[in-house]
């Protein structure tokens, strides 16, 4: 009975003394585990195999030691329930089947989380909650990587509740965020939720650690949707996230990064992922690299590429090489090259769907590829004037445009130039006049063209781009900033605006992208306030006793 | 109380450790054994300061903003070129 006792001792002394982080260093789960561990387990299995018979142990060791008032004391029901829940879970678990253990575990949290709900005393169980929880969403994490171990469940649930069933990752977020939303919403002496030595008070100080597992595992399951609730609740109730430590601030930011980027938020995900990224630990390569990946995508959307201060950096190691020849085919308005970049040709583009970034990159950076395809035809095509005082304007026209564009059509399609028996004959070296000689006309391929994928073609799959497709390509860029212009339908062109003013054509036309999205994010306001990231103390009133004076008149008083 | 668990035999399990001497990097992979699906891994410490997020190299430009190519001479250019030159041809034939 040693064991047994001398840990029930213990358990009640750290509760009279509030010791809540000996009370985590014995309450754990996770192996490894000291020896104690083993031998309390096979003594709750030789001698309390009874529920009842361990619940009277118990409480004769742990008793709810009230005051001479009747008060309650510093032990609650809540805590005992859970107590008895973990001696059971150490009586019963068998590390070998992780399914049964999950289920187990997952009991032992939910009346953890019960016990932590205490107003008075609830506190104390704070580390041990969050450690539970972490283990839990460990394995839930492992399990899901596992089809085998959880096939069983999958059939049982398919049973019982058709398609409406909630994946075990899933159940698991939902049993954490209870946790996070007792934290979050409990109730303290100042509204800020931030006590006189500047840091969050009572639960509160659990609200990240809650927040980031459930938002991992959110993600894990591909249900980043309900987190939705999640970050309006944390803008409205949180102490600003600077008051927690770095590793909370970081993986937070990170989440709230990627969400912002799924959800097509790329400016505000790259301030998030930015200020993520700063705040990392140097050392820490994995966590950096993870950031880095939604930072040069969400950069590479708003026209900023990585420089080569990156290639230094451990974190980056293979990371640019799949992305440089986006950024190379975006400098130089080569479609052909963009789609190649991020399609299976690239070998990336696997790569590039698992980590969720390949449809936002083909989707918004193509964008910038016609800006860049545009200002190359103008590049090409302009006839700077002679006169410096000339004052017509500097046109780009629409009917060039779709020249570039159904050529780099025909080239996707596998159309070539046919081989020129002259230059053949000279073993591939280019005649010395070739400058001056003409290119032969492009052919399609003997076999038919080459089918292209939706995303593959330049408007759509096969589709040979036309004139109305070309103008509604630049109007959308004249709306998205990325041309400064207008176009004239009568003589089939796009006119420059305000060449003189801004030093030439090409830099009227076509301002820089970072630039142009900057100015417009700004102005929009995306720059100030981000859903989710509480930046400030809050001042304004919230949660306290609404005034009812002339709402709520007695019945018949009106 | 002598058979309970002891902190002192405690195996360094503790995730939320708030030693900042700690190293991370001992608990990182290097660089070159990073998995390509590795996810987001829980910091092997808890809190750091400015000083432990500083790396050396230029910290000051990470993003290239004006990066517009004007080189026309490359192949694409080259082609393009060409392929304006006769579109343009036969529109006057």
């Amino acid at each position: 009975m040693a064991i047994l006792d001398g840990f029930l001792t213990s358990i009640s002394g750290f509760l009279r003394t509030r010791d809540d982080l000996q009370l985590r260093l014995f309450l754990r789960v996770e192996p490894p585990l000291p020896e104690q561990f083993v031998q309390l387990s096979q003594e709750l299995k030789a001698s309390y195999r009874d529920g009842k018979v361990l619940e009277r142990h118990l409480t004769k060791l742990i008793p709810e030691n009230e005051d001479e008032y009747g008060e309650e004391g510093d032990v609650w029901p809540g805590f005992l329930a859970f107590m008895q829940e973990y001696l059971e879970f150490w009586r019963d678990v068998n590390f070998e089947d992780l399914l049964e253990t999950h289920s187990q575990l997952s009991s032992l949290v939910n009346s953890c989380i019960t016990a932590l709900s205490h107003a008075t005393h609830g506190i104390v169980m704070l580390p041990t909650a969050i450690q539970l929880s972490s283990n839990l969403a460990k394995l839930a994490m492992m399990l899901d990587k596992r089809p085998d171990l959880t096939r069983r469940l999958r059939q049982m649930a398919d049973v019982d509740q058709g398609e409406g069933r909630k994946t075990l990752v899933e159940g698991t977020a939902e049993s954490i965020q209870r946790a996070f939303t007792m934290c979050l919403t409990e109730r303290s002496s100042n509204r800020s939720g931030v006590g006189q030595d500047g840091k969050p008070e009572g639960k509160k100080i659990g609200i990240y650690s809650f927040a980031n597992m459930v938002l991992k595992l959110l993600f894990q399951c591909h249900k980043i949707g309900l987190a939705n609730q999640l970050y309006t609740n944390i803008s409205l109730h949180s102490p600003p996230l600077q008051l927690y430590p770095a590793s909370q601030r970081v993986t937070y930011l990170y989440y709230l990064g990627r969400f912002l980027f799924a959800n097509n938020h790329f400016y505000r995900a790259q301030l998030c992922l930015q200020s993520a990224y700063d705040q990392c630990h140097a050392q820490c390569v994995n966590q950096r690299r993870n950031i880095l990946i939604y930072l040069i995508s969400a950069n590479m959307i708003l026209g900023r590429f990585p420089s080569r201060a990156f290639m230094s950096r451990p974190e980056s190691k293979g990371l640019l090489e799949k992305f440089a020849p986006i950024s190379k085919a975006i400098r130089r308005g080569d479609m052909v090259a963009f789609k190649h970049a991020v399609g299976r040709e690239s070998g990336n583009d696997k790569w590039f769907f698992q980590k969720g970034v390949l449809l936002p990159l083909v989707s918004h950076c193509e964008v910038l590829v016609w800006r860049s395809l545009a200002r190359r035809v103008f590049l090409l095509t302009y006839q700077f004037p002679t006169d410096p005082n000339s004052r017509k304007a500097a046109t780009l026209d629409i009917m060039d445009l779709l020249t570039a564009a159904q050529y780099c059509q025909k080239v996707l399609e596998g159309w070539q130039r046919p081989v020129d028996a002259a230059v053949a004959m000279q073993s591939g070296r280019t005649h010395i006049n070739s400058i001056f000689m003409k290119f032969p006309d492009l052919v399609p391929p003997p076999t038919g063209p080459k089918r292209l994928g939706a995303q593959e073609g330049i408007i759509f799959g096969n589709k040979m781009p036309n004139i109305l497709e070309i103008e509604a390509v630049i109007a959308s860029l004249v709306q998205q900033n990325l041309l400064h212009g207008f176009i004239s339908y009568n003589q089939g062109k796009f006119a420059i605006l305000g060449a003189k003013q801004r030093g030439g054509p090409l830099n009227a036309g076509f301002p820089g992208v970072w630039e142009a999205v900057k100015t417009r994010a700004e102005r929009e306001g995306k720059a100030e306030e981000i859903p989710g990231w509480v930046q400030e103390e809050r001042t304004a009133p919230m949660g306290g006793v609404i005034n009812l004076t002339g709402i709520a008149r007695p019945v018949g008083g009106g | 109380m002598s058979a309970a668990p002891q902190s002192g035999s405690a195996p360094t399990t503790n995730a939320t450790s708030s030693d900042k001497n700690a190293d991370p990097a001992k608990d990182t992979k290097p660089a070159a054994a990073l998995e390509e699906d590795d996810e987001f891994e829980d910091f092997p410490v808890e809190n750091w300061t400015q000083d432990d997020t500083e790396v050396p190299g230029d910290n000051t430009h990470l993003w290239e903003e004006s990066w517009d190519d004007d080189d026309t001479s490359e192949d694409f250019s080259a082609q393009l070129k060409e392929e304006l030159k006769k579109v343009e041809a036969s529109k006057k034939r």
